[in-house]
């Protein structure tokens, strides 16, 4: 018995140590941003309409007939038994509703602002925003327009950068998220279209 | 005039001496038959020619014909040096005291001008020193110039018929001379009638002048028109050594982009003055006045001081302005990326501005009857009237009233805030209160501080007075809840475009009470507003709830949690929540069978069959022991528990008491937020429907 409180006080005072010498660290998952990215900008860029229903569909119901949360339970057994492989991974949520909603105000404005990126207009920024790059290329009389576009566009990428950031309970990420989502959006940009680069100057891809 | 060409034309008048007094040395006495005369250098006072030479011969008709060439011509004041100058004279004038010639042909070299070939009549008086020149048809920048220069030694006076000159061409030409007063990358043709008198220098010009057909812009495209013409006068008067000028603008049409205004001419026609007047000691002050159909008038005054013409002071009055066109064109470009830049605006407002010593000094603007509406569904307010006077230095009074509004489709009345604004403040100088919807908010106090036009901060006092939620809750597109909300909002700031309350927002409902705390509301008019907060229920009678609400009827106190409890864009997208019976309640616990029914939708299912087969259906409500629902809200998936765990994996929602004991258990665990919301909708709905 004595040996046992031993041991046990023992088994305490390593886990102390242990747990003093572990420092937590939660890095910034670069390779699922990229990809949480490219999944964003590509819907964006794309000027498919905006897909009906909601992942509420997909991912839950308010009634589940017994046969499948039979199944359900099940999967969760056979889940806990055979751990899904990108459980080891942290990930990167974009399906949050305030992501959802600034993603389909993007998408909904991008048919106009692609005019402007094939015209040169408006080009890609090096913080992952956009900016008119050419007033000349504009008919004086939608140069405000432009602006107002680009304006709202900015708008709508700097709540979705901090949003992802918030989402994911980091909200502290959301500068390297902005610095993601610029690499990603120069690389997914269409031939012609213009880019700014780090030293501030324009370049066309 | 520019400065070089005036110069060149002064020492122009010393060259027909030069040929006279070679002409008088050349022929004395002799029969004038031919005369010739050259030389390698010529010099005078300011001059220096090379290659000079001349013929003088009589031509079979009996005129005398001169011809002169120079093949360098250097002029100490131009810049540029004339080259291959030539005067043909097919009948000059040679008279006791005059010299002249009619139809002279004069060839000049190394011009920017394109203008190389002139006719030119010209006469020189020798015993009063007096000239003039006539250049007829002078082409030049894709257009013509008729140009009369009279001179004495009491001085001179040139007038300028321009037609259909190209400012581009005006600009090449003119390049090398001075800057051209516009920007490259424009042209436009000019027609132009102008007097220039002087002695010395000029002292008078005067005249009228056309621009039309002006196209283009500058690289940067700060600067830009289309089809823009512009007709006016402009006179301009040396008095003392100080310059007074006066344009006039008269007509215009077109397009212009002066970034980031965008004018359009053709719908809002602009007409206008402008004077300037030099003044002692490197000052001068600019009066303007600018009027434009369908937007309203500015008149005012700018002081200029320096060599670097930099702004003194100003004051500006914007008069008779109307909305929308005013806003459209004038405001909303700087507005862009704040809340007011999709507005549609109507009505009238007057402006008074006054900027002295760096900085704004006063600020005058009243409404008239100003609708403002934001296209984006934020806020509006219908008939704004009143004024805001705001000085830098020491407080004005402002009054200003609307007569209804929404913020956020939350609608609220007619007001009147009494404010006193100036020196960094806007505030209110009494308590106000401002229906919103079926009750109203009264402000006790409101605060706004600002550095120039950046807001510092806002101070906002107020208590909630009998709110209705039903309205409140249908003007959120919320689940439709009764009762009505009274409650005090105090020491709310803002600051950052955040929002925050000192303490707790505190409001009672339903006979118990709520408690926001750390409430945060962040960006407020931005793309996604965000709510923050952590929400306290208490004690509320579940009976005062569910009896407006058709959801069935239950007695009880509730208590509920909600931490951590985020909206954007006033939907809730995360929280963990708890509801539950208030610990220790002795109040009648009953749960109606409908309310059940409803439960049992809600949580799972199971309950509701067993009620609409077995005999509980025949129970109009049962005892309950307690109930208990959380939900732990993310991504719009709500993990669901209730009271405690029941067989089978499932939960508690209601927990029965005595007999019939009916217990409702929930099995789902995640439930998807949107359906949870459509359902409270439809049961709403449904029983409303079905009910007689």
């Amino acid at each position: 018995m004595r040996l046992l409180i031993n041991k046990k006080s023992l088994a305490a005072l390593a886990a102390l140590v242990v747990a003093a010498c572990v420092t937590i660290n939660v890095y910034f998952p670069a390779a699922a941003a990229e990809q949480a990215a490219d999944k964003i900008i590509t819907d964006v860029l794309s000027n498919e309409p905006v897909k009906s229903g909601s992942r509420g569909d997909e991912t839950a119901s308010l009634e589940k007939p017994l046969s499948q949360w039979l199944q359900a339970a099940g999967m969760r057994v056979l889940n806990f038994v055979v751990p899904a492989a990108h459980a080891q991974q942290p990930d990167i949520d974009i399906s949050s509703p305030g992501v959802r909603r600034i993603q389909a105000s993007m998408k909904a404005r991008n048919a106009e602002l692609e005019l402007f990126y094939d015209s040169g207009a408006v080009g890609f920024t090096s913080d992952a925003m956009v900016a008119v790059r050419d007033l000349n290329s504009v008919p004086l009389r939608e140069r405000n327009s432009v602006r107002q576009l680009v304006a709202d566009e900015n708008r709508d990428r700097d709540a979705l950068y901090r949003e992802i950031a918030i989402a994911n309970g980091h909200p502290e990420w959301e500068d390297k998220i902005r610095e993601v989502f610029a690499r990603r959006w120069i690389a997914r940009a269409e031939t012609g279209w213009y880019y700014q680069q780090a030293d501030g100057s324009w370049r066309q891809k | 005039m520019h400065e070089p060409a005036r110069q060149w034309l002064l020492q122009s008048r010393k060259v027909p001496c030069l040929i006279l007094l070679w002409a008088l040395q050349a022929a004395p006495g002799s029969a004038l038959e031919l005369g010739e005369f050259s030389a390698a250098t010529l010099q005078g006072d300011g001059w220096r020619a090379e290659q000079v030479s001349t013929q003088l011969e009589f031509a079979a008709d009996g005129a005398l014909k001169f011809r002169l060439n120079i093949a360098r011509l250097q002029l100490e004041r131009a810049t540029t040096t004339l080259t291959d100058v030539s005067l043909v004279c097919s009948r000059l004038l040679l008279e006791s005291s005059a010299l002249g010639c009619r139809a002279s042909r004069i060839r000049v070299g190394g011009l920017p001008l394109d203008a190389v070939n002139l006719q030119a009549d010209w006469e020189y008086d020798l015993a009063t020193a007096a000239g003039f020149i006539h250049l007829s048809r002078v082409r030049i920048a894709g257009g013509e110039l008729d140009v009369r220069i009279r001179g004495s030694l009491a001085g001179w006076q040139a007038q300028l018929l321009a037609r259909s000159l190209s400012l581009g061409g005006l600009q090449a030409a003119s390049e090398r001379w001075i800057a051209a007063p516009w920007p490259a990358g424009f042209d436009g043709r000019l027609d132009g009638d102008f007097t220039l008198q002087g002695a010395a220098g000029i002292n008078r010009v005067a005249g009228r002048l056309r621009l039309y057909e002006v196209n283009g812009s500058n690289p940067e495209g700060t600067l830009a028109g289309e089809h823009l013409a512009m007709q006016g006068q402009f006179s301009a008067h040396r008095n003392g050594g100080n310059w007074q000028a006066n344009f006039g603008l008269e007509e215009s049409s077109g397009q212009a982009y002066v970034h980031p205004v965008f004018v359009d001419l053709e719908a809002n026609p602009a007409s206008g003055s402008l004077q300037i007047n030099q003044l002692e000691g490197e000052r001068a002050r600019l009066d303007f006045q600018l009027r434009q159909r369908g937007i309203g008038e500015l008149a005012g005054q700018i002081q200029l001081v320096g060599q670097e013409a930099a702004v003194e002071s100003w004051h500006a009055h914007v008069s008779q302005a109307q909305l929308p066109d005013a806003y459209l064109t004038y405001l909303q470009p700087f507005l862009i990326g704040t809340p007011a830049d999709s507005l549609e605006t109507v009505g009238a407002f007057d402006a008074r501005l006054s900027y002295a010593d760096h900085k704004l000094q006063e600020a005058r603007l009243s409404l008239r009857d100003v609708h403002l509406d934001d296209t984006r569904g934020r806020f509006a307010l219908y008939g704004l009237d009143g004024n805001i006077d705001w000085h830098a230095r020491d407080m004005g009074n402002s009054a200003l009233s609307w007569a209804g509004g929404y913020l956020y489709n939350v609608g609220l009345g007619p007001a009147q805030l009494p404010l006193e604004s100036g020196a960094g403040l806007i505030g209110l100088t009494r308590g106000v209160r401002i229906p919103v919807l079926d009750g109203q908010l009264a402000i006790s106090r409101f605060r706004l501080e600002h550095v120039e036009s950046t807001v510092t901060g806002i101070e906002f006092d107020a208590d909630i007075e009998g709110i209705g939620l039903r309205a409140l809750t249908r003007s959120l597109g919320w689940p439709p809840f009764a009762g009505s909300l009274s409650g005090s909002i105090p020491r709310m700031k803002f600051a950052d475009d955040i929002i925050t309350v000192d303490g707790a927002l505190v409001a009672t409902v339903f006979g118990g009470s709520i408690r926001l705390e750390s409430l945060r509301v962040s960006e407020p008019f931005g793309v996604l507003p965000q709510v923050e907060a952590d929400i306290r229920l208490r004690g509320l009678d579940l009976a005062a709830i569910t009896s407006t609400f058709s959801f069935g009827s239950i007695e009880g106190r509730l208590d509920g949690d909600f931490d951590n409890f985020r909206m954007l864009g006033f939907s809730p997208v995360a929280f963990n929540a708890r509801l539950y019976t208030t610990p220790g309640d002795r109040s009648r616990h009953r749960i109606s069978q409908q309310a059940i029914e409803n439960i049992s939708d809600l949580g799972g299912a199971g309950a509701a069959a067993v009620l609409s087969r077995g005999l509980l259906r025949f129970f109009e409500a049962f005892a309950y022991d307690e109930i208990g629902w959380s939900c732990r809200l993310r991504d719009e998936v709500c993990l669901m528990d209730g009271v405690e765990p029941a067989p089978g994996n499932g939960y508690y929602i209601v927990k029965g008491k005595g007999l019939p004991r009916i217990n409702v258990i929930g099995f789902s665990r995640r439930v998807s937020w949107p359906r949870l919301l459509e359902k409270l909708r439809d049961i709403k709905a449904d029983n409303i429907s079905t009910r007689p």
